[in-house]
């Protein structure tokens, strides 16, 4: 299942992108800014500020009821039928999660294609982790590469070797997330080990496929991280962009609407002197093309 | 002369504080009173004499006022804020605006009438077009206004028609009114210490500018000349040919490139102390009919200065073509990017396959220049009006549904067509047949008022701007150019085609309404049916999304009208150009159209240019090209742009300047027909937290992505607005 499609996405790869969000993570990151794309299931995304208590959802299932004059959203009663977002005047309601055959997914992508194709863009599957679904994965890229489109794969590494080998054959560049290179660290911020990451990482080097790294920079998270992550990439033989995403916190309402709390309120927001500063000692451990952002 | 710093506030409000000297002449309201006399004299001269005198009577006794801070000193008290003066001065109240009334009303009573009464329904009106002109530039610079009063009189003595020695009759008085006035401008400037304006002045009461000052000077003051008598040049031409020559001798004789800077700082300044949003735009770069590159040294410094000052008006149009001088055109993104909302870029192979469906070579279409928003003029040999018309295409969705008849009235406005129909496609042609009812009206209400155009309003200085003109003796509105056209607006698309899909599916397809009950529901302006309209709303069929259904009725309508009208043959050799853009008369003549089927109330705005409805292009940039690329460009030479709108931070960086080269040129290479970028402000991110419907798709990169503004925490929200701003300062 995928969640979004979005176009003119020019920060995943080269060019312009379009990039295919799936649906579904192995991983519990705290600082998760899509965490819609978590569960693999589809789930109802409502934001209650938005609501005005205009009534009209009230008349159409048992998940919206009317409490004291006011409009509730019982999530736990929520069939998913959409029929509320018809009739929302103030698009509060959402559907994370979109029924698309594969062929359809790939129809959508090539939509861009002319614009692709001249600006030395092309699909970027991201997510939630796309290689949870890597049959999934393999159906798009195969009616892609018949078009000859440039194909990057946003992936945490947090999956079966048999998945990295089903779509290798059809990557064009690995974009490879780096949380933390201390386990516990890694344990703390995503819930899962980094071994299988890491060894992951190191078996597509040896294969060979162009890769970016990307470090999360998250204060009080992993921010004594850079050393080792900088350590590591060092090693490797074909990594072509080391990029650093400073954290925000822009994604908490996410989390309200899909009737979550955010997992760490209290986090600061790095200063831009701050990122530049760990950039530059990454670079002065012989990293070349250490970006920001 | 002080440094342009410490002026420049001297200058920004000398239109809004001048303080006229009362000795130099008479007051608006004495010169109204001097001018009404001319108008309602029983004179038996011919009109082209009457309006000429009453102008030289303006200019003989206008009053000064001289600013010691710029280099273009001169002011005129004509009586109304210089902001609103764009043919809304007392020439115009006392001349023009009267004299078209008393000859349509008397010429053509029953037509004229039934315009009026289509106008105010809505429908839009038909003008005269004296506000669009491009005059030719080149041969004004070539001969000043001596020099062109000396060939109007020799052309006088050889014409043998009575009605073309009164023409050239009619140019030697205004420009023996224009140098008398400039002679009185010197002697008045001698007062100040404006060395520099004075010999420039006296210089051009005798001979053709000679320096890139006195260009700049001579095209300042032409505006003004043309402006008083009620025509509006609405372009510098392309400023960066044109004034080439002028610099490089400047150069020559020793001036440095620090002082040319200057005089392109003060130039443009005074456009933008105006205050009149992009009312004389200049044109940079395009190539010319082998492909080469037109771009000098001059289209780069020009940009820099503007950047420099970062000012909106005069507004930009530059010339896209494969060969673009590629630093240009990245300076230029890079100023979108960085909140230049005033450029416009067009597509040349757009604008010559534009030119081609008029069977004009690219030979003579190379020469375009951009007028007024974006339309391209050929400067030299083709006289445009292009805008006699602009027409409402929303209006005719309320006349299929309603037989012809205007729901706020109940007149009968539009054609008499039927009321039930038998399938979807028989309702399209409908809708068609009312907008044929109109256009064809309009075109041929346009058509006829021309034949009036030199008795309504003379138009001897632009006129005179033409070698063929003083030559043969002919208003330029008698069309003597080489190529003479007329061009008419229709828009409101967005709003025509998602009231097009709304009516398919709901009557046609799903069956759940009936045309009676659809009619109803419009006529009762959505009350009581408020479920409905947000259904309607939130169906993501709607135009500029790049989906099939929209865009495939988009596709019939444009290619009916393109095989209709675009370069339909009127008389005088001319032909129609057809343009989608609307100006703000999507907003005036929405405000009296009635509920459309797309969930629109009455009186909202219908969609503007080729714009999505608001907030319904949810698809993103691309596919909003995808959905404009189904129009064949080439169709609507007089203009089919594209508006995008983006905050900065979405393009950021060196890459995202790449990526942001890349789409544009990706759009040119399919013959999309021209970009203007709506660079996201502070204001509009506020204006998007407060009304987040209308700002549905608005992206900003949030970090190592982008995200929808409006789904962001209204908190969040704020804390964006904030950033962005301490990032920009």
């Amino acid at each position: 299942m995928i969640f979004a499609i979005k176009n003119f996405e020019i920060h995943d790869g080269d060019g312009i992108r379009t990039t295919l969000f799936f649906k579904g993570c192995p991983l519990r990151c705290k600082w998760c800014h899509n965490p819609e794309s978590l569960s693999f299931e589809k789930e109802k995304m409502y934001d209650a500020k938005l609501c005005v208590d205009c009534m009209r959802c009230t008349k159409l299932c048992e998940a919206n009821i009317i409490e004291n004059n006011r409009h509730v959203f019982i999530r736990e009663n929520c069939t998913l039928c959409g029929r509320c977002e018809a009739v929302c005047p103030q698009n509060a309601f959402e559907t994370a999660g979109i029924d698309l055959s594969p062929e359809e997914i790939a129809a959508e992508l090539l939509k861009d294609e002319i614009f692709m194709k001249n600006s030395g863009g092309g699909v970027t599957f991201s997510g939630g982790e796309p290689l949870m679904q890597p049959d999934l994965c393999v159906q798009i890229a195969k009616m892609l590469k018949e078009h000859d489109i440039n194909i990057a794969i946003d992936t945490s590494a947090a999956v079966s070797r048999a998945a990295i080998d089903a779509v290798l054959p059809y990557t064009d560049t690995f974009l490879f997330d780096i949380k933390a290179m201390d386990e516990q660290v890694h344990i703390h911020c995503t819930g899962a080990s980094n071994k299988n990451i890491l060894d992951n990482i190191q078996y597509v080097d040896s294969v060979g496929t162009p890769m970016e790294i990307r470090y999360p920079y998250v204060p009080t998270m992993n921010d004594g991280e850079w050393e080792g992550i900088a350590a590591f990439i060092g090693k490797l033989k074909n990594v072509k962009i080391v990029r650093i995403l400073p954290y925000h916190d822009y994604a908490d309402r996410k989390y309200h609407c899909l009737g979550l709390s955010y997992p760490v309120p209290d986090i600061p927001v790095p200063s831009v002197d701050d990122v530049s500063s760990v950039a530059e000692k990454m670079k002065s451990l012989g990293l070349k093309n250490v970006v920001v952002g | 002369m002080n440094s342009f710093e410490s002026n420049r506030k001297y200058i920004e409000n000398e239109f809004q504080e001048a303080v006229w000297d009362q000795n130099t002449g008479l007051s608006p309201e004495q010169l109204s009173l001097g001018l009404q006399a001319f108008q309602n004299s029983d004179s038996k001269e011919p009109r082209p004499i009457i309006c000429a005198k009453a102008y030289a009577y303006l200019l003989d006794n206008v009053q000064l006022q001289i600013n010691e801070h710029t280099l273009f000193s001169v002011k005129m008290n004509i009586g109304v804020d210089y902001s609103a003066f764009a043919g809304r001065d007392i020439y115009d109240k006392e001349l023009f605006q009267k004299q078209r009334h008393r000859i349509l009303s008397r010429e053509l009573p029953e037509d004229y009438s039934r315009m009026m009464e289509s106008a105010s329904a809505g429908v839009g009106a038909v003008w005269v077009d004296f506000w669009h002109t491009v005059p030719n530039w080149s041969f004004l610079l070539e001969n000043g206004f001596s020099g062109i009063l000396e060939k109007a009189k020799e052309s006088g003595k050889k014409v043998p028609e009575q009605s073309r020695r009164v023409f050239l009759d009619s140019v030697v008085i205004r420009f023996e009114a224009i140098l008398r006035f400039i002679k009185r401008v010197y002697e008045y400037s001698l007062h100040f210490d404006v060395p520099e304006f004075s010999a420039a002045l006296l210089n051009l009461t005798v001979a053709p500018p000679q320096t890139l000052y006195e260009v700049m000077l001579f095209s300042v003051l032409y505006l003004y000349f043309e402006e008083l008598g009620c025509e509006r040049a609405r372009t510098l031409g392309s400023i960066d040919r044109l004034y080439l020559p002028f610099a490089l001798r400047d150069l020559e004789n020793g001036k440095d490139i620090d002082e040319i800077k200057d005089l392109f700082r003060y130039f443009f300044i005074h456009f933008t102390a105006s205050k009149r949003y992009a009312e004389q735009p200049f044109t940079l770069g395009g190539c010319d009919s082998d492909g080469k590159d037109c771009t000098n040294m001059l289209s780069r410094l020009i940009l820099d200065i503007y950047d420099e000052l970062s000012i909106y008006d005069p507004k930009i149009h530059i010339r896209y073509h494969k060969n673009i001088d590629k630093a240009l055109f990245r300076k230029a993104l890079s100023m979108i990017r960085s909140g230049h909302n005033s450029i416009c870029i067009l597509n040349d192979e757009a604008v010559f396959a534009g030119y081609e469906k008029l069977d004009i070579p690219r030979e003579d279409a190379s020469d375009y220049v951009v007028l007024g928003c974006y339309e391209p003029i050929i400067m030299g040999k083709e006289e445009g009006e292009i805008g006699v018309a602009w027409i409402n295409a929303a209006k005719f969705i309320e006349f299929a549904l309603n037989g012809g008849k205007d729901i706020q009235s109940g007149k009968q406005i539009g054609a008499q067509t039927k009321t039930n129909f038998d399938c979807f496609e028989d309702f399209l042609s409908t809708y068609l047949s009312q907008m044929d009812y109109a256009v064809d009206f309009a075109v041929d209400f346009a058509e006829k008022q021309s034949a009036y155009n030199t008795e309504i309003n003379p138009s001897p200085i632009y006129s005179a701007s033409f070698p063929e003109c003083i030559e043969r003796g002919l208003d330029v509105h008698e069309y003597p150019l080489k190529y003479n056209n007329m061009g008419i607006k229709l828009f409101g698309l967005g709003t025509v085609v998602d009231s097009l899909v709304a009516i398919k599916k709901l009557v046609f397809d799903e069956g759940r309404l009936s045309t009676e009950k659809f009619r109803d529901i419009l006529a009762q302006n959505w009350v009581g049916y408020e479920d409905l309209r947000q259904e309607v709303l939130s169906d993501k069929d709607k135009f500029g999304n790049g989906l099939p259904l929209p865009d495939s009725i988009l596709t019939a309508i444009t290619a009916h009208i393109e095989e209709k009208y675009t370069g339909k043959r009127l008389a005088h050799s001319r032909r129609l150009r057809i343009g989608l853009d609307s100006v703000n008369e999507c907003i005036r003549q929405g405000a009296r159209t009635a509920a459309t089927p797309d969930g629109r109330r009455a009186g909202d705005s219908v969609s503007k240019n080729l714009c999505a409805t608001l907030g319904m292009d949810r698809g993103g940039i691309t596919a909003y090209m995808q959905s404009i690329l189904k129009i064949n460009s080439a169709a609507f030479l007089n203009s089919a742009i594209l508006d995008f709108t983006l905050h900065p931070s979405a393009v950021e960086g060196e890459k995202g300047l790449d990526d942001f080269c890349s789409l544009i040129k990706i759009f040119f290479s399919q013959c999309g027909f021209a970009v203007q970028g709506n660079v996201v402000s502070s204001e509009t991110l506020q204006a998007a937290l407060n009304e987040p419907q209308k700002y549905a798709t608005l992206q900003v990169r949030v970090c190592g992505w982008n995200e929808y503004f409006v789904k962001m925490s209204r908190e969040k929200q704020e804390l964006f607005i904030k950033r962005s701003e301490e990032r920009r300062v």
